[in-house]
């Protein structure tokens, strides 16, 4: 049983998968069964990257080629289309604004909550189970219960329109999944740790910093990319308040480039393909501790 | 809370119901008190100002009936639920159409999601070449969920589209779909949920892999010994043993089926017809699609129902997975 | 240790706050609208981006001539809009003038107390047609409908005024593409619904591939209310519509009426472009501009659409939806209303000011101006010859205008029950056409249990 065992080191988790020596055992199914698994493999590589091959394909095709359909490697192929969405639809703006919002509310999201999962997994204190499951009930809410009240409170405050009025319901919007993730990972770390940091004489603020930090880096990488990538792709909220273009992110001008001018899907793609190159770029930069962080959220 | 909050095993710790460690430890220490209320300080804080008052002014519209415009509101008790549940011959209708296809997502996407993520990740965990290569192409389709790939796929699912086009080029044109995979009342739904299953493979394929290497390879090799097919242990040794995870997998996807309506939104906006309407579309459409129709009291009843039946859910499928532990 | 304790819970937040802020940093503007205080400048909202450019041009005419600024800000989609409007509504932090649905959001932001009631002020309605010169002012039909218990627009008085009209316009025209037509040998333009399906079919016979009709129906209002609403029209006149549209079985939907009118419409089934029930308005326009389609319904909105989109005007005939044969009115023709309309807020701190603002905008030289800018119809009247003034495009769609009590009017909703919402009627519709999924009984059903729900109210 993995979920529900007792915490155990995260650095056990990164162990490499284990030998498959039982297969030589059973000489003649072990081709058979390597077949079917290439097969598998390769064809779920497939499905996985469909789409994108035909994103790719249309970002490369001229207007009278894509209007035409046909195959997926283009006949004569293009830049411009793609240089074009990026120059004359202004992508570079949009493409810093989403930035700005991504980083600033992944930042919130880990400073936040870093601290308060710290104080739920290793501190004491009156409140705590009672915060932590508020905290986690939240998770049921539905987004859209709470879109028009985040509207009409950001109105009163001013920040409507604004990038921070997307970082704050996106920071706030993560806490029951980022708390959950890193409560976890904290309860992971041995408590004589902990009392030997004490021991030293380290304060609170340094045990956190100097121990627990650390040893839960795969962690906060996790909760990092698994706030960034949802924000980076966020529509609703985006949708309904912002309005003046210049504060536009990617997805939604990319809406923008959709529903106002008249457009093929060869810059609809190349628009597309904007979006999605940057988080595709973050998460193979970040994958190797991702994975590290996911499997120390199961078993903790 | 307007983020589309992303999957992830974290929900795991809701299986425990208990904080953890140091229960035994009953007597507070001041500074350690102050220190922990220190650090939570920013999140409460925080919750405070962007939670606390949307929460309470959103329950609070669940009873009323308003446009957003007046400067007064009605206040109608419970009738928003009643109307929405039943009562009302025009607002129940489109809700009961909406939840008959919610149930369906709620059905078939975890279902799928596992019959899929399951047998992928035990192929992954014997590959030996690729690995890396194969884990990020896996996991593709989820970082990018979001409008950039649902216009792809709105591309490829056209009526002279990739996918028809690769149906007739493979001999099987009798299963293309003329009218486009979303125009046919028939096929506009589960198309959706396919996509949904394809977002939500990558996660559940992870975790399961995570899982299958923190099994002890002397489990599986004992019941090898015992002269079972390969294919048998996974079923009868593997399997049981990740059942744990494959709870979090069925939660976390009912959870999205219930709640989640983006992909609906964007990428048929509940057509053809009203043929892939859902309980989350349709909350929106009260809220925003209305036309200043005083639904915005309706709209936020029906918010809160798909909480209460996300809790209900979350626990009855908690009582199930540990009765079986 | 205890010192320490204010100082970092400060700068964690401080830390955050900063985090925050810097991502916001550019984008930190007031975020619009609402900012009357700024002196005598008048803030305005469209929902409507082809007009912001057209309206921005017009501003600064307005400047030189009265030293008073105006800034458009565009609000799209209209879920936003409306999304916006609500949160301003709260604060009272509303721009000083909207750009409003005419007969539609102004009745209902004027019932919230949003909007000044212009009777008084409106002195110029004169330069508009006088067709649609009283439009945005509350007709006793329309204050009756307010009355209805579950009205959008409840606490409207008679003749108020809430709007003046900024563009004009109809739906309900078919555009078809000419070189087709002729080569399918469809010389003439249909005069009647069979004539019409009748063309249908040969354009199809001879392009089985892209031979189709296309129509937006992702907006499934636009097959019922564009086409098969002024066919109705045309098949049962006035009363005979409305009664569809009423709670009466002798009239409705399952009367026989009802049903023939389905019938009718049910003909053009076989001939929908493939995928037309996924397309949006633009796309379904597109199509046509592209070739992808042969007939698509529009308004007169889509002319300048499709010109844009590269389609050569001279190659699209153009015909209002016919009448079926043996109709109660024979020759449709099809009445301009206004679409949008211009209305002033009950906060501007500027009233005067904004008022010579919509005065401004009826003037006729700057009403033609916009009107190009924006390739929309202007609602001031041009003489006889529009064309002379606004090009051939613009004129040839005031020429389609009918007028007279006979000609359908597609902006009266006086017919429909209160909280109507014509999205989900429409939906029920499409099971009938283009889904197939409801035969013509079913459909009817279908339609009128919705209606029925509505008359019997919540």
């Amino acid at each position: 049983m993995t979920v529900g065992a007792a915490p155990a080191a995260i650095e056990a988790t990164a162990r490499p998968a284990p030998p498959t020596r039982g297969v030589r055992r059973w000489r003649a199914q072990a081709v058979v069964a390597r077949t079917v698994v290439g097969l598998l493999l390769a064809g779920y590589a497939m499905v996985s990257l469909y789409p994108f091959l035909w994103m790719v394909s249309a970002a490369f095709k001229t207007p009278q080629e894509v209007i035409a359909g046909g195959h997926l490697i283009p006949r004569d192929p293009t830049l411009s289309t793609l240089v074009d969405t990026w120059n004359r639809l202004h992508f570079f703006d949009y493409f810093v604004n989403s930035l700005q919002v991504t980083v600033a509310t992944t930042l919130g999201v880990v400073v936040i909550y870093s601290a308060a999962s710290y104080a739920f997994a290793a501190l004491h204190f009156p409140g705590r189970t009672a915060l932590y499951r508020l905290f986690v009930a939240l998770l049921f809410v539905p987004g859209v219960v709470t879109l028009l009240p985040i509207v009409l409170l950001e109105n009163r405050l001013a920040i409507l329109g604004t990038h921070l009025g997307l970082v704050l319901p996106f920071v706030n919007g993560t806490a029951p999944f980022a708390v959950l993730l890193l409560t976890n990972a904290f309860r992971a770390v041995p408590t004589e740790l902990r009392d030997s940091a004490r021991v030293d004489g380290a304060g609170e603020l340094r045990i956190f910093t100097r121990v627990y930090l650390p040893l839960a880096r795969p962690a906060l990488v996790t909760i990092a990319l698994l706030t960034a990538i949802p924000t980076w792709n966020e529509y609703l909220l985006t949708r309904v308040s912002l309005n003046d273009p210049a504060t536009y992110t990617l997805p939604i001008a990319l809406q923008a480039l959709k529903s106002s001018q008249v457009v093929q899907y060869n810059s609809l793609m190349a628009g597309a393909l904007i979006v999605v190159i940057p988080v595709v770029i973050l998460f193979l930069a970040a994958q190797r501790y991702f994975v590290n962080g996911l499997t120390g959220a199961i078993k903790g | 809370m307007t983020t589309d909050v992303p999957t992830s095993p974290g929900a795991v710790t809701v299986s425990r119901g208990r904080t953890g460690r140091g229960r035994g430890r009953r007597r507070y220490q001041p500074r350690e008190v102050a220190w922990a209320y220190a650090f939570v300080a920013p999140a409460i804080v925080l919750f405070a100002v962007m939670g606390v008052y949307t929460l309470f002014w959103g329950l609070q519209l669940s009873f009323v009936q308003w446009n957003g415009l007046t400067p007064t509101w009605l206040w109608v008790g419970l009738r928003n639920y009643t109307d929405l549940l039943w009562a009302s011959p025009v607002f129940s209708p489109p809700v009961r159409a909406a939840a008959l296809n919610t149930v369906w997502v709620m059905i078939a996407a975890p279902l799928l999601t596992v019959v899929i993520s399951f047998p992928l990740a035990l192929a992954l965990n014997r590959a030996r070449r690729f690995v890396g290569l194969l884990r990020s192409v896996y996991f593709v389709p989820y970082i990018t969920t979001g409008i950039a790939v649902y216009l792809a796929w709105q591309y490829v699912l056209e009526p002279n589209g990739a996918i028809n086009t690769l149906l007739g080029a493979l001999g099987l044109g009798s299963l293309s779909q003329p009218q486009g995979w979303l125009g046919n009342p028939d096929t506009a739904l589960p198309t959706l949920i396919v996509i949904m299953v394809w977002s939500a493979v990558p996660v559940a394929t992870l975790l399961y892999l995570t899982g299958l290497q923190t099994i002890d390879p002397a489990l599986t090799e004992a019941a090898q010994i015992d002269g079972a097919s390969w294919w048998r242990v996974n079923l009868s040794v593997v399997w049981p043993l990740l059942r744990g995870i494959t709870a979090v997998i069925v939660l976390l996807n009912l959870r999205d089926a219930l709640q989640g309506f983006q992909i609906f939104l964007i990428m048929t906006d509940g057509g053809p017809g009203d043929h892939t309407n859902v309980l989350g579309l349709q909350t929106y459409r009260l809220a925003f699609q209305s036309e200043l129709a005083p639904t915005l009291g309706l709209a936020s009843a029906l918010g809160w129902m798909l909480f209460v039946a996300a809790v209900l859910v979350a626990f009855v499928h908690l009582r199930v997975t540990r009765e079986r532990r | 240790m205890n010192r320490y304790l204010p100082r970092s819970a400060r700068t964690c937040l401080a830390l955050a706050t900063i985090l925050a802020l810097t991502g916001a940093v550019t984008a930190c503007g007031p975020g619009g609208g609402g900012d009357s205080s700024s002196g005598d400048n008048l803030t305005m909202w469209t929902f409507k981006q082809s007009h912001v450019a057209a309206l921005q041009k017009a501003a600064e005419s307005f400047k030189q001539k009265t030293g008073v600024g105006v800034t458009v800000e565009a609000i799209t989609p209209d879920d936003a809009f409306i999304a916006r409007v609500q949160a301003a509504a709260q604060t009272r932090s509303l721009p000083d003038i909207f750009e409003v649905h005419t007969n539609g959001d102004d009745f209902t932001f004027g019932a919230a107390g949003l909007l000044e009631d212009l009777t008084e002020e409106a002195t110029w309605t004169d330069r508009y047609l006088p067709s649609v010169a009283a439009e945005g002012t509350v007709t006793e039909r329309y204050y009756k409908q307010s009355q209805e218990k579950g009205a959008k627009s409840a606490g409207i008085k008679l003749n108020q005024r809430f709007s003046v009209p900024l563009t004009i316009g109809t739906f309900g025209i078919v555009y078809a593409n000419k070189e087709r037509l002729t080569a399918a040998g469809v010389t003439e333009s249909p005069k009647t619904w069979e004539d019409f399906v009748a063309a249908l079919e040969a354009v199809r016979r001879a392009r089985p591939q892209d031979g189709g009709l296309s129509i937006g129906f992702q907006a499934p209002t636009t097959g019922m209310e564009w086409l098969m609403q002024p066919m109705a029209y045309g098949k049962l006149g006035k009363a005979g519509f409305a009664g569809l549209f009423s709670n009466d079985p002798a009239r409705n939907w399952t009367s026989a009426n009802g049903r023939s009118v389905l019938e009718s419409y049910h003909q053009v089934t076989p001939y929908w472009m493939p995928g037309t029930q996924t397309l949006t308005i633009d796309d379904a326009d597109l199509a046509f501009a592209q070739g992808r389609s042969s007939f698509v319904v529009g308004g007169t909105f889509t002319l300048a659409f499709l010109s844009q989109n590269g389609m050569n005007p001279e190659n699209i005939v153009t015909f209002p939806v016919p009448s079926p044969r043996g109709g109660t009115v024979p020759e449709l023709s099809l009445a301009p209303f206004a679409l949008t309309g211009l209305s002033v807020s009950a906060t501007t701190k500027n009233k005067d000011g904004a008022v010579k603002w919509l005065e401004h905008l009826a003037q006729t030289d700057v009403a033609s101006q916009f009107a190009k800018d924006a390739l929309d119809v202007p609602p001031v009247n041009l003489g006889d010859d529009p064309t002379g003034t606004l090009g051939p495009v613009l004129g040839a769609m005031i020429g389609s205008f009918g007028s007279g009590v006979e000609a359908y009017n597609p902006g009266d909703t006086t017919h429909q029950p209160p909280s109507y919402d014509a999205a989900v009627v429409a939906r029920s519709l499409m099971e009938l056409t283009p889904l197939k999924k409801a035969d013509v009984p079913t459909a009817a059903a279908g339609l009128q249990k919705i209606i029925d729900g509505y008359w019997a109210g919540k």
